[in-house]
């Protein structure tokens, strides 16, 4: 469990909308996880959740809307639920003379702890001053380390091995490439109140879940026709059979497929570097 | 035995309470929580603890600091000691969702959790 502190960096203002540093709170974009019952009034009205020999539980919404915030995080790389996590990225040096560009492997950054230069054995040999890094792009899980400041000497070598950081430095500039050399320390989220999610995000879940429970309860509807006849007398009715809910499904998918697209442009975006 | 627990309102009494999938807070002002032990390996029949049992329901936090532990008391220690409550002060908001139970018996100890078991509405909902 970590213990936050308020030397930390972490980004002006709000993580959903991004950029924001200020809301009216006129109008909700964020909200807790979605419930079951949620789920069911928005997504699932008319859709019966009770059949002849079984019934959709307030257990099976709530495991599908665990799997749904699952696959989510796994397919666009967020953390919904906030994740403190420790990468090792590479050097390479065209990243390094452009402002030491790095970007996590997971985001948005909601809070960077350190970067600094940590040896194979564990040592840390040189921590990147909090003041030079620009928080400013870390909803797109972009890191810049910019020294352009009034107190452009200034130093500070918190938890590190001030020396052999320096040298280190200095020579990077004959090196090309290192495999393992920045460690960041960060934790992911996609909003700075834990709990709370941008509503799309909530929508992309209750749409997942109530997909996923859509398809159970269309199972439910075997038969496409049925026939009664007696002493000449017959009664005959067809319909979709297991595809009843077929198109409700295929709606919910071009919602999902809609808000995905969204959301990663909205919390990631693709950036070069390289020599002019 | 498969100790869990189902989330309660309105209780009135222990003969008069309704059940919900997960507990409601609002932000701003004091909350107090209801739940009842169950058994799941018995069709979810009420579990009565002993008489000298604890409970500690903890909403956790990735934050140590946003993190809240409250000891839990039975509200009908003679008729039904199924039935507890904690209470939680205006300033205490639970965040994550989540809630863990740990219940100490003479017998030994048994801990569960609840996912998505509190739902708290912000005030500020402009924005997270």
């Amino acid at each position: 469990m970590t213990m936050y502190f308020p030397t930390q960096k972490t980004g002006a203002g709000l993580a959903y909308p991004v950029y924001a540093t200020g809301v009216s709170d006129s109008l909700t974009r964020a909200e807790p996880i979605i419930t079951p019952a949620e789920v069911q009034s928005r997504y699932m009205k008319n859709i019966p959740t009770k059949f002849a020999h079984d019934e959709l539980t307030v257990d099976d919404f709530k495991d599908q809307i665990k799997l749904a915030i699952n696959r989510i995080e796994l397919e666009l790389d967020i953390d919904i639920y906030p994740v403190e996590r420790t990468e090792k990225h590479p050097y390479t040096h065209t990243e390094y003379i452009n402002y030491c560009f790095l970007r996590t492997k997971m985001g948005p950054i909601m809070r960077l702890e350190h970067i600094c230069v940590r040896s194979a054995n564990g040592e840390n040999l040189y921590e990147i001053p909090p003041q030079w890094i620009d928080p400013g792009n870390f909803h797109f899980r972009q890191i810049n380390v910019i020294p352009l400041m009034s107190t452009y000497g200034i130093n500070q070598f918190s938890n590190s091995t001030q020396p052999a950081g320096l040298v280190l430095l200095t020579i990077m500039g004959g090196l090309g490439f290192i495999p393992s050399y920045w460690e960041i320390k960060y934790t992911s989220g996609v909003s700075k109140t834990e709990g709370q999610v941008p509503v799309p995000v909530n929508e992309l879940i209750g749409l997942e879940a109530a997909h996923k429970m859509i398809s159970m309860a269309q199972a439910a509807n075997t038969k496409n026709s049925v026939s009664i006849s007696q002493d000449g007398l017959s009664q005959s009715s067809s319909g979709p059979g297991p595809e009843v809910y077929k198109r409700r499904m295929d709606d919910i998918q071009d919602q999902i497929d809609l808000i995905k697209r969204s959301l990663k442009k909205r919390f990631s975006k693709k950036f070069l570097t390289g020599f002019a | 035995m498969n100790i869990n627990n189902v989330f309660l309102k309105n209780v009135d009494s222990y003969n008069d309470f309704q059940t919900q999938n997960e507990w409601q807070v609002q932000e701003g002002q004091p909350n107090d929580l209801y739940f009842r032990l169950i058994d799941k390996d018995r069709d979810s029949l009420r579990y009565i603890p002993d008489a000298l049992a604890t409970i500690t329901v903890e909403f956790p936090s990735i934050d140590q600091l946003t993190t809240i532990s409250k000891t839990a008391s039975m509200v009908y220690s003679g008729e039904d000691r199924s039935i507890w409550k904690i209470s939680l002060t205006d300033a205490e908001i639970p965040i994550s969702g989540g809630v863990k139970f740990s219940m100490t018996e003479p017998s030994g100890n048994k801990k569960w959790r609840a996912e998505g078991g509190v739902k708290t509405k912000m005030l500020n909902v402009g924005g997270c």
